[in-house]
This record gives structure tokens, C-alpha cells and sequence, in this order.
């Protein structure tokens, strides 16, 4: 394959010749790009349809060996490895862990023993969640939010989440998770572990969730995860 | 949080509605300083000229007058004549020789209409790192309200509060009420997703998100009277309409140990203040 000399997109190059390489490979893969040698704004709008399929902010750019490019070739970039694929808010409670960064499930199941010796029946609903699920999420309107700590992963696409949503499966969302005290000791022994808990959120709360670090990390963790 | 009203300001405002429904759109003129095709764009170059002297100015969209594309601008003035605008204009072009008067009649009902900004001067403080922000949360809108011969809408003020370490990276919706002739009126100061607002019967009922609940989206739903006054709020429901003359009709929200949601029926009997 032969490589890029410049950036096509928006706001590079657009050397003729690389602009009909990149619509030549838009083309192979379904997407409409405009005329021929040109970066019209057909072509800027493909290039963004084509990155949102791996990106959660399309730039609407392809560069010489970035990441956009490597996936344009066909390079399968951060892919989710096959055992990892799949509903995972199905998974069994050993998997979702095992989804979780080493030092997150550590924590989250000394929070699951705290809770269960204080009576309480918790259980994990999501560790990991992949970005593409989280993407079809936020399409839908139900979360607020493009990428979350729930879809960090390695470069190579393992799951390494920085977050699991933990309820009472006797009483999942439902008044009774408040009024028999199971949010309010998930908030406790998520502080014993030094984890951020959703319910402490005025703004927006997420009374199951609890997370690694704090949401000012959230640009780190997605940079380390490729995204 | 629901901002206090007063019953003067509330006849006051449905008097101005009813005279003005039918009001005819007004030519104006637009002295612009600086353009820019992204919203973060117009925000950072609108709080340069603010901080360089040159005032606030309105950031509009040029959509407003009608134009497609559009563009966001930066006007320093606008004006209801030409030779006003021109004045300006000699006023400006020492520092700004590409300045230029774009005449516009703004759609009615419209930001540019309205006076409000099209995109606010928070925005220009949201961190270039920001994860979850896109266009649409940095540009604020009008959403006309369900309700036969009245030009009543409410504004959707997206911006950018500074709260450390906040889930939403600071984003938030405030909800303004704009009848003709009156200033708007706050109604929420952060009411994300803002949906469903209905005004039937001299209700005001919307849906604002307000909690994740695993994969799901829970709201609540604002009931205010016509004027703004607020009436009552009802969490974990969505999907509001005034169903009698005194009753709001929501569909409350469940969330099983699967994630899944179950919807049903409320009822709840309003009370004018």
C-alpha cells in the first residue's frame, strides 16, 4: 500500500494525489466521498463517517501513520479481542472484573465483601463496556456521555476499565436501594476504598457507579486507550 | 433548581404574548468583526475582542437570517439603520479593516431576534482536551412550545459552568422563557437534554435528565404556570402533557437488576399558585 505524502481532510494538505487515495479507500468501504482529487466537504463528511466507526471525536482527518490512516488501510487497530466480545453486562461477575484495570477490581471486590458482610447483595451490572456499545448508548439518549472511565482498554483492545456500576440485585434502581441504605453504604465503602462514587455527583447523579480516579482524568484515560 | 416568579410578571407577560403574537419580523444590521465556521471558534475569538476592548458585541448565527450555510459572527453592533450601522462600522474599522454591515431580517422567534447570544461566553472556557463536548453542546437553541397561537418558546442556553472534577465536564443547559416583549425569563439553570415541553391549559411541563440509572437515562419533569412561575417537579418520570385542566400526565421510569426500563402511567393533580 502505498503511503500518504501529506494530511487529507479537514484542514491538511489535500495534495490532489492523496485526496484520491483516501477517496479510493472511502469508496472501498461504503462511504461517498465528492470529486475526484478534491477535499470537498462530501469528502471531509465521509472521512468523519468512516472515523466515527472507531473514533468518539471524528476529526474529519487522515495523516501519514496516524490512526485513521493504519484503519483506512485496513490495519485492525485496538479491535476488541474475540473473548471480550459480546454483551457484557451479561458477563458473569468473574468476567466483569477481570474487565476491570487490576487495581479497580482489587478495590471493587473488597467493596463487594464490605457490602455483602454488611447484608447487602450487590451486584456488578457493568464493568466494561466497549465504545462502540457506549456510542449506540449516547445515540440513543441514554448517557450523556461519548466515552466514559466503563470503556477504558489496552492498545490492543483488552478491556481495562476504570469503573463498574454495583447494585443491590434485590432492589437494582428502585426507592427501596434508597431507603434500605444500600446507596449510602456503597458510597461509604466506595470512599474506604479511595474511589469516586456517582451518587456524590449534584450535577448528574449515578448512584451505582463508582470509578478509579477522578472525572478530570477522563482525557488521560482515553488517550491511553487509544481512542 | 426552579427560579421564582410573581403573579404581576405573569399577567404582565400573557398580556405581551397575546399583543404580540403576530408581530412582523424587523430589518436589522449587522456590524461583523469576526466570523468563524465552529462555535469554539466564535467563542475564543469573541472573548479576544472582549478582553482586547472591543465589548461583548452578540455572537449570532447567520442562519438566523435565513443563510445556508451558515456561519457564527461576531457583531459589535446591531442596528435598525443602515446609517447607524455605518457609523459603527467607521468606528470599528481602525481595528478591524475586514469588518463589513450585513443587512438581516432575523427569522421570528430566533436567538437573533431574541437578543441572546447563539453561542454563550462560557463556551470559550471549555478545556481543548474536553471529551464529551461536540458542536451541538456549545450551541444554544430555541425550541417553540406546543401551544396554539402563541409565540412563546423556550431558550436553550448550553454552556459551561467551572466545577471541578464534574461528570459533565461542566456542560449544562440553562432554560429561559421568551414571551414577545418581555426580557426571557429564567426557568432552570441546568435541565441537560432538555425534551417533551408541552404549554396546554396555562401548563408549562418539560422533561430534563437528571440521573444515569446503569444504561439509562432517568428525568424529571418541571410543571411551571404559562408565565414561568413554577408549579412542581416530578422526578423519575418523562414525557409530560396536561391531560385536564388540572392534571399532568408523566410516564414514570424503572430501572430491573438488568438494566432494563419499565414505563408507566403517573397522574399528578396540579395546583395554580
Amino acid at each position: 500500500m502505498p503511503n500518504l505524502s501529506g494530511s487529507v481532510g479537514q484542514g491538511g494538505k489535500n495534495l490532489a494525489a492523496d485526496v484520491t487515495m483516501v477517496q479510493t479507500l472511502l469508496r472501498g468501504r461504503g462511504f461517498e466521498p465528492g470529486t475526484a482529487g478534491v477535499c470537498d466537504a462530501a469528502t471531509i463528511a465521509a472521512i468523519r463517517a468512516f472515523q466515527a466507526g472507531f473514533m468518539t471525536s471524528p476529526d474529519g482527518l487522515i495523516e501519514p501513520g496516524h490512526r485513521s490512516w493504519q484503519h483506512l488501510q485496513g490495519e485492525n487497530i485496538g479491535a476488541t479481542p474475540a473473548q471480550w466480545q459480546g454483551d457484557s453486562s451479561e458477563w458473569p461477575q468473574d468476567k466483569k472484573l477481570q474487565s476491570m484495570k487490576p487495581e479497580m477490581a482489587a478495590k471493587v471486590r473488597v467493596l463487594l465483601d464490605k457490602l455483602t458482610a454488611r447484608g447487602f447483595q450487590p451486584k456488578i451490572v457493568y464493568g466494561w463496556r466497549s465504545v462502540a456499545v457506549q456510542a449506540q448508548l449516547f445515540a440513543d439518549g441514554k448517557s450523556k456521555v461519548r466515552f466514559s472511565f466503563h470503556n477504558a482498554q489496552l492498545l490492543d483492545g483488552t478491556p481495562f476499565s476504570y469503573a463498574a456500576d454495583i447494585i443491590d440485585k434485590r432492589y437494582a434502581w428502585a426507592p427501596l436501594a434508597e431507603s434500605s441504605g444500600y446507596w449510602k453504604a456503597l458510597g461509604e465503602e466506595a470512599h474506604g476504598q479511595g474511589l469516586v462514587w456517582g451518587g456524590d455527583w449534584q450535577s448528574f447523579r449515578d448512584w451505582a457507579h463508582v470509578q478509579l480516579v477522578a472525572n478530570g482524568e477522563l482525557a488521560r484515560v482515553m488517550h491511553e486507550s487509544g481512542l | 433548581m426552579i427560579r421564582n416568579g410573581t403573579a404581576t410578571r405573569a399577567a404582565l407577560a400573557l398580556l405581551v404574548v397575546a399583543a404580540a403574537a403576530h408581530a412582523a419580523p424587523r430589518e436589522r444590521y449587522l456590524v461583523i468583526g469576526a466570523s468563524d465556521v465552529s462555535p469554539a471558534g466564535i467563542a475564543r475569538r469573541a472573548q479576544a475582542l472582549a478582553e482586547g476592548g472591543d465589548g461583548t458585541g452578540l455572537v449570532l448565527s447567520t442562519a438566523d437570517c435565513g443563510d445556508r450555510p451558515a456561519l457564527f459572527a461576531w457583531a459589535a453592533a446591531v442596528v435598525d439603520s443602515a446609517a447607524d450601522a455605518q457609523t459603527a462600522l467607521a468606528r470599528l474599522h481602525h481595528r478591524m479593516p475586514n469588518a463589513y454591515v450585513k443587512r438581516c431580517v432575523p427569522r421570528a422567534g430566533s436567538l437573533l431576534a431574541l437578543g441572546i447570544p447563539a453561542v454563550d461566553a462560557s463556551i470559550a472556557l471549555v478545556s481543548e482536551d474536553a471529551v464529551n463536548w461536540t458542536d451541538a453542546d456549545r450551541v444554544s437553541s430555541v425550541l417553540p412550545l406546543d401551544a396554539r397561537g402563541t409565540p412563546a418558546r423556550l431558550v436553550l442556553v448550553r454552556h459551561r459552568v467551572a466545577v471541578p472534577d464534574d461528570p459533565l465536564e461542566g456542560r449544562r443547559t440553562r432554560v429561559l422563557l421568551a414571551l414577545s416583549g418581555v426580557a426571557p425569563l429564567t426557568l432552570l439553570d441546568d435541565c441537560g437534554g432538555a425534551r417533551g415541553a408541552v404549554l396546554v391549559r396555562g401548563w408549562l411541563a418539560l422533561a430534563c435528565d437528571s440521573e444515569q440509572a446503569g444504561e439509562q437515562v432517568l428525568h424529571t419533569v418541571y410543571v411551571f404556570t404559562a408565565a414561568g412561575t413554577p408549579v412542581t417537579r416530578v422526578p423519575r418520570c418523562r414525557q409530560p402533557r396536561i391531560s385536564g385542566p388540572n392534571t399532568l400526565q408523566c410516564q414514570a421510569e424503572a430501572v430491573d437488576a438488568r438494566g432494563r426500563l419499565r414505563l408507566s402511567p403517573r397522574s399528578v393533580h396540579l395546583v395554580r399558585p
